[in-house]
């Protein structure tokens, strides 16, 4: 997974919710880590639904009750 | 001796501990006056023999002074208030102690740099529990909408009144100053001027007229010569009214909806002027209004809408009686109704007329905005983690999961944003930085004991990124990326 991480958009992002931050040079990277992590959790706990629910494919149901058993939901 | 030995040499002591020493020892162990350590050592000896530690002896002594203070003690420390120091003396000793420390503050802080240094320097130290224990602080909320809304209400308030009086007292104010005041009031009209100062043409002529007689113009002459002879009976009233009067001929004229906007700021400046007339000018004015209304029926639409508009800018109460004053007629209803409803309506047009508006609707239309403004952004995201999410998922997804996955990434965000703002303002911060990001990870169990942030780094991001990250010696002693020493380890070197 070679993709370039969005970093001015992550800028952006903070800078719509919290005008008064900045981030700095290599916090966005580790942001963006932090990202891509987060999506890992989601999809193998997604996964794990799926499999519960003897389906093939990944469904929305999978995927909300994937987020809720996440910390920060 | 000194204070060296006596503040730092003790690793077995608990900060509490050492607290306490530092507060009921700190004079004594001023280098400059050294008498009064010695003078203090006979008294200590002849208390408790016990030793707590086997350091030297000074140390010794005042460790040993410790236990018999201790149970007498209440142990909220200020340092240096000489009244807690009275409240905590029982026995002769801790008198005679007490007095030398009042002595040796009194010395120290008017003689002895050196030793107020000290005691500033031990005061940072004696507070590290009240430092620590601050809670993380919030930023405050911002409590912007609110603000920019009252401020832009008044300020059209401000302007409609200036522009009510000066029309009031100056008949004969040039048509160019005026349809600036006029223009400047409708702010997003981005039609001929031209439009507007026939209007404002016709202002000053029935002002004129009002003193005068009939103008020479076209219909809409003959349209306010009408007005004007209704109006003339009511010339303390007459100049609202003749805005009124002059939007309406503006309407007939052109329809557009900057001389709407001039109609419901007539209206509005009719209602900032005496309230006796209004309703009587009003009906008149309004007969003539209702058949120019009736003439362009495009027109309701954009009057419905530029009047919530207006009203929106201006939401006075006045204007809401006034315009049910004349509630009465039959196409001005749209008007009236407008304006009498104008609260609830006011939020569901918004959403229509979104992009030209100024800020003020951009605090209240913010979730429009807002979605519309990230639109151009979040695809750039959402490519990238639909393909990370299948990655990572190793099974087919389906595509409605994946507008949950893009739901649960904004909220993540949110929630990401604000914790390390709180991180960062902990830090005394504006910026953050990345031992902020490392502390967020650390709490989300990302980042473990045996799991340090390198790995992770390494795992999962290009190579490039991890050489800006991960520090790497090279040859010739040099560090890539280089390692700068932030201001907070020279603050602890300090201490």
């Amino acid at each position: 997974m070679g993709r370039a991480a969005p970093r001015a958009a992550l800028r952006k992002m903070l800078k719509n919710e919290k005008p008064g931050f900045r981030l700095s040079a290599c916090a966005d990277l580790l942001v963006h880590l932090n990202f891509l992590l987060f999506l890992r959790r989601l999809a193998e706990e997604a996964r794990t639904n799926a499999f519960q629910n003897r389906s093939r494919i990944i469904k929305p149901e999978h995927i909300i009750l994937a987020a809720k058993v996440i910390e920060h939901f | 001796m000194g204070p060296g030995p006596l503040l730092y040499d003790v690793i077995d002591d608990t900060p509490r501990t050492l607290m306490k020493k530092i507060i009921h020892l700190l004079p004594p162990a001023s280098p400059v006056v050294p008498g009064i350590s010695k003078h203090e050592e006979p008294e200590v000896a002849a208390e408790e023999g016990e030793a707590e530690l086997p350091t030297g002896r000074p140390s010794s002594v005042e460790e040993m002074e410790l236990p018999g203070l201790l149970p007498e003690e209440r142990p909220v420390f200020t340092p240096f208030t000489n009244k807690k120091r009275k409240q905590l003396e029982f026995s002769e000793f801790e008198r005679a102690v007490s007095r030398q420390l009042v002595q040796n503050q009194a010395l120290s802080l008017l003689d002895n740099p050196v030793a107020r240094s000290l005691s500033m320097s031990l005061d940072y130290l004696v507070r590290p529990d009240t430092v620590e224990r601050r809670p993380l602080r919030q930023r405050a909320e911002n409590r912007k909408p609110l603000d920019i809304k009252a401020f832009e209400d008044k300020v059209e308030q401000d302007m409609l009144r200036r522009k009510a009086q000066s029309c009031l007292v100056d008949s004969e104010m040039s048509p160019g100053s005026q349809a600036t005041m006029l223009t400047s009031v409708g702010t997003e009209n981005k039609q001929d001027h031209s439009q507007w100062t026939n209007p404002v043409e016709q202002l000053s002529v029935s002002e004129e007229m009002v003193v005068g007689h009939v103008s020479d113009k076209e219909e809409d002459v003959a349209m306010t010569v009408n007005r004007v002879d209704q109006e003339e009976d009511f010339r303390e009233g007459a100049a609202p009214s003749e805005e009124k009067g002059v939007a309406e001929a503006g309407v007939e004229n052109q329809g557009s909806p900057e001389a709407e906007r001039e109609i419901a700021q007539g209206i509005g400046a009719g209602s900032l002027s005496k309230h006796s007339n209004p309703t009587f000018s009003e009906k008149s004015g309004m007969e003539p209004l209702k058949d120019a209304v009736e003439q362009a029926d495009g027109l309701e639409d954009q009057a419905v809408l530029v009047e919530l508009d207006s009203l929106e800018e201006k939401p006075t109460e006045d204007e809401a009686e006034d315009a049910e004053n004349g509630g009465d007629f039959m196409k001005t209803p749209s008007f009236v109704c407008a304006a009498a409803y104008k609260q609830p309506l006011l939020t569901p047009s918004l959403a229509k007329p979104a992009a030209p508006k100024p800020s003020l609707k951009l605090q209240q239309a913010k979730p429009v905005l807002k979605y519309s403004r990230k639109k151009p952004l979040e695809p750039k995201m959402s490519r990238s983690f639909i393909r990370v999410f299948k990655d990572y998922a190793k099974m087919p997804v389906a595509t409605e999961s994946f507008r949950i996955v893009e739901k649960c990434t904004e909220k993540y965000f949110k929630q990401l944003w604000n914790d390390l703002a709180a991180f960062s303002s902990h830090a005394g911060r504006k910026t953050v930085e990345v031992s902020d990001v490392e502390v967020l990870m650390r709490r989300q169990k990302l980042v473990t004991d045996e799991i340090p942030l390198h790995v992770l780094i390494e795992r999962h991001l290009p190579l490039d990124y991890r050489k800006l990250l991960i520090p790497v010696a090279v040859s010739g002693n040099k560090v890539i990326p280089e390692i700068k020493r932030s201001s907070s380890h020279r603050r602890q070197k300090d201490a």
